[in-house]
């Protein structure tokens, strides 16, 4: 039995990120400059870009958590290193799919004012979205069978084809088009010219990240305590099955 | 051992199909039906058939191909015949590679069997000396579709959500085939720029040869109790 924990734990980490993404969208609000161009819709992209690097590494990472479990699963004494990079991967597969969803959320509000349409179907735009349905698919299979051997492999295997895959789409993409994409996108250089832009971002990035692994951390929490119930359970059916 | 054992394989779907027929048929009137709506669709005239007319066969190659793919596992999961197959000595590799070679010659039979036809109801003219880059371009698109939809089909048929899941998880990894394939049959009717091709049969091969290393390694591991 572990310790009880002590009560003000679980309100810190939600506490002390609340008040760092507070204090991100005023200094993003109200010190950064306008950008000359875009004007005050230049914003969003603080938050879009910034959930965009933090989802592509969660999926990245997921990749090399399900290499991991689909190496070690079968060896002796790794057992547990295996579980728990599987229930990682998850997790970064949930809070990956989660920000997926507010990058493609903010990028068209952002690029109808800055590119006149919502959607084009640039390099990384694509990549993103490609990434995005393939994760959604490994999590309506991880739905459809939680607790099942077989659906953890499957899953691990959907996680690491896709990660080529959306290198490959990129490239592809990019030989498609030429390379002719707005500049806006590159982020650093062109598009952040003033200093506070630059630290403005750079706070962002961090919050925003900060935010996922503490998202990610929280969900495979949940995962082990899932496993330690249902472990619990099927104890406790033996329990009663040996009583009759 | 596993070359007897793929071949053991790769003959029983040959023999099944050609005793039944039942995954041509279907495979080759689903592939004449996505034209004929695709032709009305687009309302096609000359300009617009070339213009679409590369899309319109990489994409019925696609849906064509996926529904091979569910025939071929579908026979499998009846009796648990899925795990025989795997417990053969030879192992999980020697059934995913039977299992891309079949998907790799049902698809082609069904082309050869629908082209003519697609290529008369969309209207675009096949040049002569464009014959051999479409065929390369088939060839490396239909492998590369293959090493993933097997891979993934294998994995998910027994799964009850196998019909939403397989498209959900395939199409947006073979993204880079289906773009390829349409540059290429472009560039083969044509059109496109001269030293195009190139790249895009590099992009088609590097495909091929990166799941070709990395999908029977997954399957492999995924497969194995």
């Amino acid at each position: 039995m572990k310790a009880p924990q002590s009560s003000l734990r679980p309100v810190f980490m939600p506490l002390l990120l609340g008040a760092a993404l507070m204090g991100v969208i005023y200094f993003v609000f109200a010190v950064t400059p306008r950008e000359q161009q875009m004007g005050e819709v230049y914003k969003i992209f603080y938050f879009h870009v910034a959930s965009a690097m933090s989802c592509l590494s969660l999926f990245f990472i997921c990749a090399i958590a399900s290499i991991g479990y689909l190496v070690l699963r079968n060896r002796k004494g790794w057992g547990r290193i295996a579980t728990l990079s599987d229930q990682v991967a998850h997790g970064l597969a949930e809070i990956g799919v989660l920000y997926g969803a507010i990058v493609l959320t903010t990028g068209p509000i952002w690029a109808k004012p800055a590119w006149g349409t919502y959607w084009n179907w640039e390099p990384r735009l694509t990549l993103l979205l490609l990434t995005f349905f393939l994760f959604v698919g490994y999590l309506v299979l991880r739905a459809y069978g939680q607790r099942d051997e077989k659906v953890k492999n499957m899953a691990s295997g959907i996680a690491v084809v896709g990660i080529p895959a959306a290198l490959l789409t990129h490239f592809a993409i990019q030989l498609w088009k030429g390379g002719n994409h707005p500049q806006v996108v590159t982020g650093e250089g062109g598009g952040l010219a003033d200093p506070a832009m630059r630290q403005g971002f750079a706070m962002a990035v961090g919050t925003v990240a900060l935010l996922a692994i503490y998202l990610v951390w929280m969900r495979v929490k949940t995962h082990q305590m899932r496993d330690e119930v249902e472990m619990l359970f099927l104890d406790m059916s033996d329990l009663e099955e040996a009583r009759r | 051992m596993t070359a007897k054992t793929i071949w053991l394989i790769l003959r029983k779907d040959v023999l099944i199909e050609l005793r039944t027929r039942e995954v041509l048929t279907s495979m080759a009137l689903f592939a004449v039906l996505i034209v004929v709506v695709f032709a009305f669709a687009f309302s096609l005239d000359e300009t617009r058939a070339k213009l679409v007319g590369p899309g319109i066969i990489w994409v019925t190659i696609l849906f064509a191909g996926t529904l091979g793919l569910y025939r071929l596992f579908d026979r499998e999961r009846d009796h648990a015949a899925m795990s025989g197959l795997l417990l053969a000595p030879a192992g999980p590799l020697a059934v995913y590679i039977a299992k891309v070679l079949g998907l790799v010659i049902f698809i082609t039979v069904t082309e050869i069997i629908v082209l003519p036809l697609m290529l008369a109801f969309i209207g675009v003219p096949l040049p002569l000396e464009g014959i051999p880059l479409f065929a390369l371009a088939l060839l490396l698109g239909v492998l590369g579709f293959s090493l993933v939809a097997v891979l993934f089909g294998g994995m998910l048929a027994s799964t009850r959500l196998r019909e939403v899941l397989i498209p959900i998880v395939v199409y947006p990894v073979v993204v880079p085939v289906i773009i390829g394939g349409v540059k290429l049959t472009g560039a083969a009717m044509g059109d496109g720029l001269p030293g195009e091709a190139d790249n895009w049969l590099r992009l088609m091969a590097g495909f091929d040869i990166i799941y070709l290393a990395l999908c029977p390694w997954v399957f492999t591991r995924v497969m194995v109790e």
